[in-house]
């Protein structure tokens, strides 16, 4: 090689080593990048060699360290909040007037619940018949889709669906103003269906916010004009509900009925799952079971739990993180049956995964679990905490407890 | 840089805690405290300093979050501060009034792995010992480029030197590494091995 031949393929080295986009593909490779580069490689001989050092090198740099123990994360955790709570202390009401504001809470309960059931005798929806007349013309797509009170559909095709309703009725899909004309009455109601694979988020007309996890539906009227605010979910949503005491927010499910006046609260109730789950973050709410027309009123961090079959309900104490990570793309579980955590991943990436259920109930799982972009990744690391074995074929995954 | 959607998951979530949303708080800490941990860890032995820094840089964090600049790389930020934060620790702890970044050590510990499984036990020593004579920035560049997936750019502000010395750092870096290793020779050997 001659001087000049020489700095020239340095030139091209420096360039390929600084080349971000080579770097990405050699750590994480798609099929589409796969062909891009494959392509590069084939064409010229001597961006080959480079590229199969390179990659050698980049592939082959290990570090060894040790990572953050989960109990040495909570313990930092638990730090930090506990600093940030001492701050907040100093803004605490004095003794007297915290009791005031109890007995404000108390009697603003009261009266609220009094005049809730008063309204009971005003007419009431049929969501499941809604649910039947409308579910013929939402099945086709995969992406998320509005159902307009008309029987219009707007399919929103971004993965990410940012739904919000202004209080004058206008709707705007990811901050773009949807031409309709606002329909006020409170009967004619629209429906955010968001498939298996996708997630979304709604404003509500009165500024409270509902993000939908994957395989859900929310049914809304465009603006609440009675004297109540009333949604029904079909699935799992969080929701941030906007206080106003003089109009309550009223959430259905099936088989609950939610209410609350302003607060933060996580609810999952899936038709293929056993139970269905409320979990509190903020404020209060009253739930009522439609069938035994039992209610229970549970306060932040408390999980109520329905259960389907034997329609017997449980309030507990839980970390409320763990209900609502699925918002931030994880997933966490204590002692979760591992055929639970399948269900929510079939939901998330919208496959089916084959498994024998009688072994895999006998499995349970903790931990957290970072939703990767590729399935692989996450039954990968899967597979490192729970004794199974998986194995992917044309979209299905099949999964076997390890003997 | 790293995955493109774990990365836009973090900026959504950096968005979201800017936004003020309680839980996006704490989201942010469970999907970075480790990467934290681990840098951390590389500038001093003591386990307890480290700690303390990721506690003093979500607290900071919390305090500021109004005022938090919107970001694409939160992780990158977030290792920003945490150098800074490690920097005053350990001249806090070691009376020291001023600690140059540039001295600072780099404690890491590479090694060699070869994809395709070829046992080479010479290599993997080559490899070791052309990193150990590597100097620490130069150490802090491959660990923040080939690990952490930083850009130049990203490196260059962690490292307090322009964009051209840290791409120089890095270029120097692996040009040893290759000569040490003799990689062209081993992938040709290797090539016309699977032809």
């Amino acid at each position: 090689m001659n001087y000049m031949e020489q700095s020239r393929r340095e030139q091209l080295y420096h360039s390929l080593l600084d080349d971000d986009s080579l770097f990405q593909w050699l750590l994480h490779p798609t099929d589409e990048t796969n062909i891009y580069w494959n392509q590069i490689m084939q064409k010229d001989i001597e961006k080959k060699e480079i590229i199969q050092e390179l990659k050698t090198i980049v592939k082959g740099i290990k570090v060894v360290e040790e990572g953050l123990s989960e109990e040495t994360k909570k313990e930092v955790w638990q730090k930090i909040e506990t600093s940030l709570q001492g701050k907040r202390t100093s803004f605490r009401l004095p003794y007297f007037l915290r009791y005031a504001a109890m007995f404000c809470l108390v009697a603003g309960g009261s009266i609220y619940f009094f005049t809730h059931t008063k309204q009971e005798a005003e007419k009431v929806i049929d969501y499941q018949s809604f649910i039947a007349d409308t579910s013929a013309i939402d099945r086709a797509s995969g992406n998320v889709t509005v159902i307009l009170a008309n029987q219009e559909k707007i399919e929103i095709e971004e993965a990410n669906a940012d739904l919000r309703v202004d209080a004058n009725g206008r709707m705007s899909v990811n901050a773009k103003l949807i031409e309709t004309t606002p329909d006020n009455s409170e009967t004619s109601l629209l429906q955010l269906v968001v498939p298996y694979g996708k997630t979304g988020s709604l404003e509500l007309s009165d500024g409270s916010k509902v993000w939908v996890n994957s395989g859900s539906r929310v049914i809304y009227p465009c603006v609440f004009a009675g004297n109540k605010r009333e949604i029904f979910i079909d699935g799992e949503a969080y929701l941030e509900v906007a206080r106003n005491e003089k109009k309550p927010f009223i959430v259905k499910t099936d088989l609950l009925e939610i209410s609350v006046l302003g607060t933060s609260f996580n609810i999952s109730g899936y038709k293929s799952d056993d139970n269905q789950t409320i979990v509190l973050a903020e404020g209060s709410v009253s739930i009522k079971e439609m069938k035994e027309k039992t209610t229970r009123i549970i306060e932040p961090n408390q999980k109520y739990t329905l259960e389907k079959q034997s329609h017997t309900t449980e309030v507990q104490q839980v970390d409320i993180f763990d209900y609502i990570c699925w918002k931030y793309g994880f997933l966490s579980f204590k002692n979760e049956k591992l055929s639970a955590v399948l269900k929510k991943i079939e939901r998330y990436y919208n496959v089916r995964i084959d498994h024998d259920a009688s072994a895999i109930d006998r499995t349970t799982v903790s931990g957290k679990l970072d939703l990767k972009e590729d399935i692989r990744e996450t039954f990968r690391i899967i597979s490192i905490t729970a004794p199974i074995e998986y194995e992917i074929q044309n979209g299905e995954i099949k999964i076997n407890v390890k003997p | 840089m790293i995955n493109t959607t774990e990365s836009e998951k973090e900026t959504k979530i950096w968005s979201q805690f800017r936004k003020g949303e309680k839980e996006a708080f704490a989201a942010l800490f469970e999907c970075t405290s480790d990467r934290l941990f681990r840098y951390g860890m590389k500038f001093t032995p003591d386990q307890e300093l480290v700690k303390d820094a990721i506690q003093d840089v979500f607290i900071k964090l919390h305090q500021n979050r109004t005022e938090l600049p919107e970001n694409s790389n939160p992780v990158f930020y977030l290792f920003r501060i945490m150098k800074n934060t490690l920097i005053d620790a350990l001249r806090h702890k070691d009376k020291i009034l001023f600690v140059s970044p540039q001295e600072l050590p780099f404690y890491v510990e590479f090694v060699f792995e070869n994809e395709e499984n070829t046992n080479d036990d010479d290599m993997k020593e080559r490899f070791e010992k052309v990193m150990s004579l590597l100097s620490d920035r130069q150490k802090e560049a491959i660990y923040l480029r080939y690990q952490a997936e930083m850009t130049y750019e990203e490196i260059s502000q962690l490292l307090g030197v322009n964009y051209q010395s840290a791409r120089n750092l890095i270029h120097r870096a692996i040009e040893k590494i290759r000569l040490e290793m003799d990689l062209a020779l081993f992938i040709t050997l290797f090539l016309s091995v699977v032809k």
